[in-house]
């Protein structure tokens, strides 16, 4: 049996760490052993079967199905490496972080630091994010490393702060600080923005769907001269794929499947930092 | 009263003379005594073991702002390696080790259980601010089972530049650096840079030995001098430690023996020299000056030095040499550092490094280390460090001392490194493999001589019953050293065979000076006018006294230690 569905039993009283179960792990066990699996729970540990109820499923590759209302289960998908993570309800925080591989959807919201230094994969969450996602762990240089992040609502906070590689979009609004000390990789955004978004922004690129939504670049942003034609064709294209599979029926998707046919204005920033990275305006 | 029987092991004690003969060893009341005539309640048998006094690190990085800051800045460091880098650091199996972890950048505890586990008995911070001190006595406070004491910044705080260049006569001075001690409940004086990080704060980026410093005047000589004799004239037994100037600079021996001559035949301890021994000659300008430092340490008795070895690998760079950080801020890896001011008294920079095998300059580094512990002649004059965690973190003292050991060893790690280095290194002609006898004194009975500890770091009568016994591994020293069979403190097994098994807490060494503070009229009176106009520190609290240094401390026990008799005041 590849796949297991685990049920929440009730609402947890506290917060649940799931670090460590992953669809690949339980697959390499049998129910019982499974069903015993340590969880902290607080500043208990539990075994797994005392929060949800769990059942083995026949699956190609190795899958986790989440059924509940998880939004005090942090670290779902923690470090993965391959298989599938559904969760059908809202998560907590850490969904996805350090992930390396595999695909992790979610059916409803995330809590804060969503997909943090995650390396490779892909992350879907249906509903909103808190704030944090694609960034650091604490002290760390490089936020999301590669992979592609999907949120279909709005994002929270400081989304993509130091974020290095890897694709990110987000369907609706974000918050203050978005694409903060931006490293590199692109940042896709549907909706508006809070205050100081490409704040310390050194390289990477920063693309605003609906230039209209869009705040005024900061002033230390400047209009780029630069000739980007054959580089906004590649993109462009590449991006409204990415709106085809993942945002079918979506505002955002139909909003990507158009920028092939716009022509982007283009400002470069942050000139206090590096002032490599890039605003894009498909008009 | 009862007492313990350590049975047959070889006592290395180079403070009585020992060197590896088979000795019985009693303890009671967590001292070493002569044999009682009654039997043993217990009978420990150390035979095919090396006995030492427990290892004492002069100068680590312990305590105190920077270490604080260090490991605020290296959070990763803090994380599990071992599942796969990301996690919090999980409990270990030993339900008396309390979680914590780190690598170059320990917590208190961790650091307290990883020098315990490797036969360390006392640690030494040798740069505590004295605005700081509190802070600093309570994270070593917060170190389990080791003793410790700490070195207080002098020579770049305001008020005594200002005194200095107002020809302030010794005396003063001398009551100062007293008064400084007795506040901050230290162990000695330790000078940075002298009157360069000061410097640095009115815009200059160097500060030779004779070059004056732009606002207040005064020369790193004078500084050096003032200090010296300060200290001389009041008898602390643990001389001026001197981390002198142009830290890490090519060409640097020039400054390092200027500084030497500026002693004027004063006794002082030189701290982390393997960074002050740079020549200007060679291909990349950079080489090594380990044998001019060396010659002159080996012609003058009155001083002493610590090495500050550097080994590969990632670590982090904390010193208050706010100028010499500055510097090599570029250098940092991961990107990312820390500089400051702290309260006008001295600097502050952290610079995470890692140090890489295939570079020129790192590999040189290496070795001029090891040529230093290589070719000073007398070893009551060398102290073993990597100056944790400036060289490398102090859990690599058991490899370093495989260096130093094994000449086969050595030569294997240096074919390994960048070409260039073996080809013009003086080390690859040093044969000298250093004995258990030279160790002994380089890791125990130096430091406690060095820091006038008269029941340290060794195993006479009346000596503390610290010590570390070691399984016999002559094929493999590396591996005996980082596990020793059995650690005593103070009486009490507190590791055994790599387990902790008892925490107790530390001892605070300090020193008790006698000096006048002229305390309405003189400097007392003077620097608590300037601490509550500038300072964030009332200037009722600038002393720490015994009750509250028992506080910080955590109840640990107070080791006062008397300075000479006969200094004048
Ligand atoms: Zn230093
Ligand atoms: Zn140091």
């Amino acid at each position: 049996m590849n796949g297991h569905r685990l049920t929440l039993r009730q609402r947890l009283p506290l917060r649940l760490d799931l670090r460590g179960v992953l669809p690949g792990a339980l697959a390499a066990l049998d129910l019982a052993a499974i069903e015993r699996l340590p969880v902290a729970h607080g500043r208990e540990w539990l075994p797994l079967a005392e929060c949800f109820h769990i059942e083995a499923f026949e699956a190609e590759e190795p899958a986790l199905h989440l059924i509940g209302d998880l939004s005090r289960v942090d670290h779902l998908g923690w470090g993965l490496a391959g298989g599938e993570i559904l969760v059908d309800g809202p998560v907590g925080d850490h969904l996805g972080s350090t992930m390396r591989a595999g695909t992790v959807r979610v059916r409803g919201s995330a809590g804060d630091l969503a997909g943090v230094e995650m390396a490779g994969g892909e992350l879907h969450i249906e509903g909103d994010a808190g704030h944090f996602v694609a960034s650091t762990l604490p002290g760390s240089m490089d936020g999301l490393r590669g992979g592609l992040i999907c949120i279909h609502g709005r994002a929270g906070d400081r989304l993509g702060d130091r974020m290095r590689r890897g694709t990110l979009i987000v369907g609706g609004d974000v918050g203050d600080f978005a694409a903060s000390r931006l490293v590199a990789g692109s940042v896709l955004l549907g909706g508006g923005a809070g205050a100081h978004p490409g704040y310390g922004q050194r390289r990477g690129s920063l693309v605003w769907l609906q230039p209209d939504a869009a705040p005024a670049p900061p002033t230390t942003f400047v209009p780029g001269q630069g000739d980007t034609a054959v580089f906004w064709q590649l993109f462009a294209r590449d991006l409204a794929g990415l709106g085809a599979r993942h945002f079918a029926g979506q505002a955002i998707a139909d909003a990507l499947a158009a920028l092939p046919a716009r022509r982007p204005q283009r400002w470069r920033g942050d000139l206090a930092v590096d002032g490599q990275g890039e605003w894009l305006l498909p008009r | 009263m009862t007492w313990t029987l350590l049975r047959g092991g070889w006592l290395h004690d180079p403070t009585n003379g020992i060197d590896g003969e088979v000795r019985d060893l009693a303890i009671q009341g967590g001292r070493i005594v002569p044999l009682p005539a009654e039997p043993p309640a217990e009978v420990i048998d150390a035979s095919g073991c090396i006995v030492m006094a427990g290892g004492i690190d002069l100068h680590s990085h312990i305590g105190g702002g920077k270490v604080n800051l260090a490991r605020m800045l290296l959070p990763e460091d803090h994380r599990d390696r071992m599942t796969g880098g990301a996690n919090p650091c999980t409990p270990g199996d030993n339900p008396l080790e309390l979680i914590s972890c780190g690598h170059a950048t320990p917590g208190t505890l961790a650091t307290g259980y990883r020098y315990v586990q490797m036969g360390y008995t006392a640690a030494f911070e040798p740069a505590m601010l004295a605005a700081n001190a509190r802070q600093a006595h309570m994270e070593m406070g917060d170190t389990p089972i080791l003793d410790h004491g700490a070195y207080v910044l002098l020579g770049n705080d305001e008020y005594f530049l200002q005194r200095l260049a107002e020809g302030a006569p010794p005396e003063e001075i001398r009551d100062l650096i007293g008064w400084t001690l007795h506040a901050s409940k230290a162990m000695g004086i330790k000078v940075v840079n002298p009157a360069g990080i000061s410097a640095f704060k009115y815009h200059q980026r160097r500060l030779d030995v004779d070059e004056s410093h732009v606002h207040w005047g005064v020369t790193p000589r004078q500084v050096v001098q003032a200090l010296a004799r300060g200290l001389t004239d009041l008898g602390v037994p643990h001389p001026l430690h001197i981390h002198g100037s142009n830290l890490g600079v090519a060409g640097n021996i020039a400054s390092t023996l200027a500084t030497i001559d500026a002693l004027e035949g004063l006794p002082a301890h030189l701290t982390h020299v393997q960074f002050h021994a740079y020549g200007r000659e060679g291909p990349k300008k950079f080489s090594s000056a380990a044998l001019q430092l060396v010659e002159a340490v080996n012609a003058r008795p009155q001083l002493s030095i610590d090495v500050g070895q550097i080994l590969f690998g990632q670590t982090v760079t904390a010193s208050g040499d706010t100028m010499r950080q500055h510097a090599n801020a570029g250098l940092a890896s991961p990107r990312k550092w820390i500089g400051a001011d702290i309260e006008c008294e001295a600097g502050c920079g952290v610079v995470p490094f890692r140090y890489q095998e295939k570079s020129y300059v790192n590999a040189l580094q290496w070795a001029i280390g090891l040529e230093i512990f290589l070719s000073v002649r007398n070893p009551w004059q060398v102290v073993l460090t990597t100056d944790h965690p400036n060289g490398a973190p102090f859990t690599s003292y058991p490899h370093l001392i495989r260096l130093l050991m094994d000449r086969p060893f050595r030569e294997e790690q240096l074919a390994r490194l960048h070409p260039d280095v073996a080809a013009n290194s003086a080390l690859k002609d040093l044969k000298r493999e250093l004995t258990l006898q030279e160790i002994a004194v380089m890791t125990r009975a130096a430091p406690a001589k060095l820091l006038g500890l008269s029941d340290r770091g060794h195993l006479g009568p009346g000596a503390a019953a610290d010590i570390a016994v070691y399984r016999d591994d002559p094929i493999d020293r590396e591996r005996m050293f980082t596990t020793p069979e059995w650690v005593f403190k103070d009486g009490r097994v507190v590791a055994r065979a790599g387990r902790i098994t008892a925490t107790p807490v530390g001892g605070t060494h300090f020193v008790t000076p006698r000096f006048d503070d002229a305390r309405d009229t003189g400097f007392a009176a003077a620097l608590r006018e300037r601490m509550a106009r500038n300072g964030s520190l009332h200037p009722q609290h600038l002393e720490i006294g015994h009750d509250e240094l028992c506080a910080c401390c955590r109840g640990g026990r107070l080791l006062p230690t008397e300075c000479f008799e006969g200094a004048s005041t």
